[in-house]
């Protein structure tokens, strides 16, 4: 492989990694709703402990991955999408799509994080 | 159509006419003033050392850390009147809050008493803590934690994902996404670093392997083995030993955090930090403009300053800054990607797809023509005032008298030029992570050489290891078994040695910039989980170096190879890179935390000379 070639792919490296291309992208996903309350804050921390890897639509990952992760922004203010249905998905994941959360996060951190995600 | 970063930067102009015509200035000595003090002594009455005591005023963005003594006491330098929080925080411990008000001339005692937790809580550690505590029973326990390390933890904090549980198929959807987005960049597939091929596997996607993916796939079954062993359904004993907390004169030292604002337009930052106030500079129409940046308080849970919340994903969603420059000023700028400083000339100096300068006096911002290569990580300046960098095929200097850029090629392809630091003689020095070799450019003749550093011994590497070592090789987010992973770099410009951490073994590698050979690893304690990264020399030739994992920073004292380590007050600091101030009276360190968008002050109340 050329040269050329190498540092083209390694500008796309670079891309993806630089903390200067990833600047400004707090909060996550532009437009997200800000936590108020101790249950939204802390599960906002959450959310950054956990999902943004994949939920944080600008990110590389999530393209590289064509997987069409959203970034939860308003999701759960959709029809149907009920505070179970939020639960479950978490708890469960989508096979092949998302890992489950069953075994990590207890009863409380599950209820900060779905106030979370009903605000965002 | 307005871009983004324009009206971001309209918009905080906008925004800073609301601030407050002036911020306090912060006390600039570390010395022990009257105004919080206190004791700290455990459930049985026994004085704690090195417990660190952290104290932030109601609204500021300024955080001081000091810790206790073999006596269990601590003393805070001279604080700004105001109503503070104080808190107190060790492993294994809660974490009791006070508040008082502080006022010139007026002594607050504050005393703690810390109960011990029934168990440790996991999310109080940090990630090198996390790997040294998973169990190493075996051969394979032991060997694992390298494969661990040895790919996963650049783009992690490991603790960040220990602390969580999955069943196997969730460990082995997650490893395979992984290998997908490690397999976009780094070198094509196939190819070996430092020349020649080996066979790429497959993903499941279709694609056909890089080095990085590579490692990835042929640990893929193992992985997932263990993760769902230490990581999985049923929680793992970790060994109940904490590390034990700093003593003697670890605990002499100062910490001022500054929270950075999350939210930043494109350009360099700057701190000043007297105030915490922070300005950003940018070009617009051939002009240099400046912007005051607001810094609203950030959620509380995601500040690292209670242990208990634990690490969390770097990526660049909390924004901090990865490298530092300290400026002649006594501003501390950020933001930049590849930043140098080059104090005597009063020039900060960035890299990229082109070099740019920032005159510190005049404050002005200069970009030069665009590069053969964009540069990696590493910007530095020879006594000529020419600019060096490295790029992914070597090196790239350009003469600031004429604007000529010239290359230097690597010896080997495929190398993985990392970081870079010029010499008193006006070499070279590039890290090449990739195959464990420092490129030197002769600054004189051109002549290119490389120094090779001996691959990493331990018994618990099995021969296919080796195999794999040397038939796929290593790159900068996965690397093989035996790889040392010579990351980030410094020269000591007033000595004879070049620094490199060894990334993936925890040493800082020592060379003789006079015989151009490498003269010793210096083993740092912990450093195989900790992941040394930054090393910088200062002015009584003192290394100086950031952990990449274990929210500590170290000191070399390359002559005794006496290595003294120091605590960093938040967690999950994600602390890469450091820069040293040697115009006070001490030596100043500055830590950068990446993860969680700070930046720390230490200043010593001890001789850091020997």
């Amino acid at each position: 492989m050329s040269a050329h070639i190498t540092a083209g792919l390694f500008v796309l490296a670079f891309a993806i990694v630089s903390p200067v291309t990833a600047a400004a992208q707090f909060p996550p996903g532009s437009g997200a709703g800000k936590p108020q309350t101790d249950a939204e804050l802390r599960g906002e921390a959450f959310f950054v402990k956990t999902c943004i890897l994949c939920h944080g639509p600008t990110t590389g990952q999530a393209r590289v991955l064509k997987l069409g992760i959203t970034d939860l922004i308003g999701f759960a203010k959709r029809p149907g999408v009920t505070e179970d249905y939020l639960r479950q998905r978490i708890l469960e994941g989508v096979p092949g799509r998302m890992p489950g959360y069953k075994y990590t996060y207890t009863p409380a951190e599950l209820d900060n994080l779905i106030a979370y995600l009903k605000i965002r | 159509m307005m871009s983004r970063s324009r009206v971001l930067f309209l918009a905080l102009a906008l925004a800073v006419l609301a601030l407050p015509a002036g911020l306090p200035a912060i006390s600039q000595s570390p010395a022990p003033s009257k105004e919080l003090t206190g004791t700290i002594e455990g459930a049985d009455g026994k004085p704690m050392e090195g417990v660190s005591v952290s104290a932030t005023a109601e609204g500021s963005t300024i955080t001081t850390s000091v810790w206790t003594n073999q006596n269990g006491a601590y003393a805070f330098p001279a604080l700004d009147a105001g109503r503070y929080r104080i808190w107190a925080q060790a492993v294994g411990f809660d974490r009791p809050v006070a508040e008082a008000a502080i006022a010139p001339g007026r002594s607050v005692q504050q005393d703690f008493t810390l109960t011990p937790l029934p168990n440790i809580i996991s999310r109080q550690l940090s990630s090198a803590e996390w790997l040294a505590r998973l169990p190493e029973d075996t051969a394979q326990d032991r060997r694992m934690k390298m494969v661990v390390l040895n790919n996963c933890s650049n783009c992690h904090l490991v603790a960040n994902w220990l602390e969580k549980r999955f069943d196997a198929a969730s460990w082995e959807l997650m490893i395979d996404n992984m290998t997908k987005i490690t397999n976009s960049g780094g070198p094509a597939p196939g190819r070996r670093p430092g020349g020649g091929e080996f066979r790429a596997g497959q993903l499941s996607n279709g694609e056909s392997a890089n080095v990085r993916a590579q490692l990835q796939l042929t640990y893929r079954k193992e992985l997932v083995e263990y993760l769902t062993k230490v990581a999985g359904p049923k929680p793992v004993q970790l060994n109940p030993t904490p590390f034990p907390r700093p003593t003697g004169i670890e605990t002499q030292i100062v910490v001022t955090e500054y929270d950075l604002p999350w939210d930043k337009p494109d350009g360099l930052g700057q701190l000043d930090p007297r105030t915490g106030a922070v300005k950003f500079f940018m070009e617009r129409d051939g002009r240099t403009v400046s912007v005051d940046v607001p810094n609203p308080e950030q959620n509380p849970y995601l500040t690292g300053e209670d242990w208990t919340w634990g690490t969390r994903e770097q990526q660049g969603f909390i924004t901090g800054s990865h490298d530092i420059a300290l400026g002649s000023d006594g501003n501390a700028y950020f933001a930049w990607g590849s930043m140098g400083m080059d104090i005597s000339r009063d020039t900060i100096w960035g890299g990229g797809r082109n070099f740019t300068s920032f005159d510190v006096k005049t404050r002005t911002i200069k970009s030069y023509p665009a590069l053969p290569h964009g540069t990696s990580h590493g910007v530095d300046v020879d006594t000529r005032g020419n600019v060096w960098g490295n790029n992914p095929v070597g090196a790239v200097r350009m003469n600031i008298q004429t604007g000529q850029m010239t290359e230097f090629l690597t010896p080997l392809p495929n190398s993985r030029p990392y970081d870079m630091g010029i010499d008193r003689l006006d070499n070279a020095w590039v890290s090449q992570i990739g195959i464990d070799k420092m490129m030197v450019v002769d600054g004189r003749t051109g002549d290119v050489i490389n120094v090779s550093i001996p691959p990493f011994k331990s018994p618990d590497i099995r021969p296919e290891d080796t195999e794999v070592f040397n038939t796929v090789g290593s790159w900068d987010h996965n690397a093989s078994l035996g790889q040392q992973g010579p990351r980030r770099m410094a020269v000591d410009r007033r000595g004879d040695y070049a620094y490199a951490g060894t990334y993936w073994t925890g040493s800082i590698a020592q060379f003789d910039i006079r015989t151009k050979t490498l003269v010793k690893l210096h083993e740092i304690p912990n450093g195989r989980w900790g992941q040394p990264y930054k090393p910088f020399p200062d002015r009584n030739h003192m290394v100086w170096f950031g952990m990449a994992a274990d929210d500590t920073f170290g000191k070399l004292n390359p002559t005794t190879g006496r290595v003294t380590m120091y605590p960093l007050p938040s967690r999950g600091t994600g602390s890469r890179h450091l820069a040293v101030d040697d115009t006070t009276d001490q030596p100043t360190v500055w830590v950068p935390y990446d993860n969680i968008g700070k930046f720390a002050r230490v200043q010593f109340r001890h001789d850091t000379s020997r």
